[in-house]
């Protein structure tokens, strides 16, 4: 209240540029599913779409649950937001930092990509996505079926057909 | 209860089952087995690792189910509601039953994802070893799970768990991200898989992951040119196209948007044999080709060809343009959705999504053009001239013509961003010289037949 009173002898602008800088250095909290809480720079967490759209109504105040993301994924989540804040970043580096970033194990590669989903990071889950793409490259629809849990309901026909259909396909 | 017998409305069923027994005899007190006590008065005696395993299957619930004292009363006045055909109880305000929101809510039971079943009738030490996948080592020393140091790795049933990534993860983001050739494959995986894969929406949506795939992807698949000469005694033929297609001459490429850099040549157009012209669009990447239909101007004469994508609508456009010495020229437009041609207005520049023509300058060039054509280029209509400049060889050169970068000269090696190919240097006679683009264009389309 002392401050603000302040400023108003100041006048409106500088008020204005004191609220906007406090808006902006504004920390939210963020508590994972096994209830750590996280500290962290609104601008930070706004990449989440998720988190953007809860921040624009207002309802960020408070501690704000994040059911579907542990503590080890959301610290890695917010370790490449904090590393995208700043778009000018070095393009060079910034690729460093992703092709690092991302070369993680199968385990951690779907934690990221759910959590990169729920929280709506794009570039993340494209990040992610291509990396999975990347592994799925190459591989035999057998392998494929195994990896996604997917049960085949063509007939033995119908796979024939669609096989000779693009026999080059499946050429190594 | 018991003194008005059976209610009339609901004695449907009644003579039969359990709450038969409530009227015609006294049914005593009624006997609950449940193994509840057993929880009831003490917290569940199981280790902390094994608490966590029972977490990550979502079972969790089943360790807080209370150990509730049963109200007989209550279960009996219940029984006498239960009308056993419907599986429900009929109260007099309608029928009420356990929905599986109910066991959800209750029980704190996951009704939804995969199942977790499995043979019991296995020997708890194999069953051991596979879902918690410990060494021979320590199942043959028969040590129990409390006894375990440190699980191995993790166990194979929650891996299977884990590895289930929604359906559109899956489609919309990975399997656009994969290359055509492993896509093609992936066609027989399954049935929701082969259809997903070939509508026209993941076509466009793959095609534009491909492009906008940015500098994290320096694979060698993207920004390698196809070169192929049109030369009557050339030897070089394309692949997989049929022979019966005589001389075959690539006379444009176009990939996808607009606004893209340089040409993406996921289709190509080409006309075979001279004077009857046929045109095809064809991908190689899909190894798939289709005839365009017959002409609907009156003649053609000295054709030329254009071709372009049409991003508002998602369509592939053709435009012929007839011109006669003695007459109009005449054109036409062929959109793939449609497989048909219509004839248009006739002026210079061809503004596909609004599909009105604008008229444009073409240079001035002081250049001994022998060749002339017409193509995109950087999503400007562009005029591509090859011309005689050095008496070494043959060299190329390309104009952009739109109002916007009027007069700009390109070298022709601009096109190959990867700069992966100076010996296209050596280019001799009209060929069409693109960056390659995987892409799964066609791949929807009818009448389309593969090579």
């Amino acid at each position: 209240a002392i401050q603000s009173s302040r400023f108003s002898c100041v006048g409106f602008p500088l008020a204005y540029i004191f609220l906007a800088c406090k808006k902006k250095s504004m920390a939210l909290k963020l508590k994972s599913s096994d209830n750590k809480i996280f500290e962290v720079e609104e601008l930070v967490a706004v990449q989440s779409e998720t988190i953007k759209s809860l921040v624009e109504d207002g309802c960020a105040n408070n501690v704000i649950p994040l059911p579907n993301v542990d503590s080890k994924t959301l610290e890695l989540v917010l370790d490449w937001c904090k590393n995208h804040v700043d778009v000018k970043l070095d393009e060079e580096k910034l690729k460093e930092y992703e092709d690092k970033f991302i070369e993680v194990d199968l385990a951690v590669l779907y934690d990221l990509l759910m959590a990169a989903n729920y929280l709506n990071i794009k570039d993340l889950l494209n990040r992610a996505s291509q990396k999975v793409a990347d592994m799925l490259k190459g591989k035999k629809p057998e392998q494929i079926r195994e990896t996604f849990n997917i049960v085949n309901d063509f007939s033995p026909e119908e796979e024939e057909e669609i096989r000779k259909e693009n026999l080059w396909a499946f050429e190594e | 209860m018991g003194a008005l017998g059976p209610p009339g409305l609901y004695s449907r069923g009644f003579n039969n089952g359990r709450a038969k027994n409530l009227w015609v005899e006294d049914p005593g007190s009624l006997t609950c087995r449940t193994r509840n006590e057993e929880f009831s008065n003490q917290e569940p005696m199981v280790d902390d690792r094994v608490i966590d395993i029972i977490k990550a299957l979502g079972l969790e619930g089943l360790l807080r189910i209370p150990g509730r004292e049963i109200d007989h009363g209550l279960k009996m006045a219940l029984m006498e509601r239960w009308q056993p055909e419907t599986h429900t109880f009929h109260m007099p305000h309608g029928e009420v039953t356990i929905t599986l929101q109910d066991v959800e809510v209750l029980l704190r039971l996951p009704v939804d994802g995969e199942a977790i079943t499995g043979s019991t009738q296995r020997e708890w030490v194999d069953r051991k070893c596979k879902f918690f996948q410990l060494n021979d080592e320590i199942c043959k020393h028969g040590k129990t799970l409390l006894e375990m140091s440190e699980p191995c790795g993790q166990p194979p049933i929650l891996r299977l768990r884990k590895n289930i990534v929604p359906d559109d993860i899956v489609l919309n983001n990975i399997l656009t991200r994969v290359p055509v050739k492993s896509l093609m494959r992936f066609r027989c995986v399954c049935k929701s898989w082969d259809s997903s894969i070939t509508t026209p929406n993941f076509i466009s949506t793959h095609l534009n992951n491909n492009k906008n795939r940015g500098p994290h992807h320096d694979n060698n698949a993207s920004g390698y040119v196809i070169h192929v000469p049109w030369h009557p005694f050339s030897s070089n033929r394309l692949t997989g196209i049929p022979s019966d297609f005589g001389l075959v001459k690539i006379v444009g490429s176009c990939n996808g948007l607009l606004r893209l850099t340089g040409f993406n040549p996921s289709n190509y157009k080409y006309s075979c044999p001279y004077p009857s012209i046929n045109i095809y669009l064809w991908n190689p990447c899909i190894r798939k080709f289709k005839k365009l239909p017959d002409t609907c101007l009156g003649q053609l004469r000295c054709v030329k060809l254009g071709f372009a994508y049409h991003s508002e609508n998602n369509d592939y456009e053709v435009v012929r343009i007839s011109l006669s010495p003695l007459s109009e020229h005449e054109i036409e437009v062929y959109t793939l959705s449609s497989d048909s041609w219509r004839r248009t207005e006739t002026i210079m520049a061809f503004d596909v999504n609004s599909e009105k023509l604008r008229k444009l300058e073409l240079l001035d060039n002081s250049m001994i053009a022998n060749d002339r054509c017409l193509a995109l280029f950087k999503g400007k209509l562009a005029s591509i001239e090859c011309g005689c400049i050095q008496p070494c060889g043959f060299q190329y050169s390309k104009w952009c013509i739109d109002h916007q970068v009027k007069n700009k000269e390109f070298k022709f090696l601009l096109i190959d961003t990867e700069n992966l190919h100076e010996k296209e240097l050596d280019i001799q006679f009209r060929s069409i010289v693109t960056n390659f683009m995987d892409s799964l264009v066609l791949l929807d389309g009818a009448n389309v037949v593969s090579c």
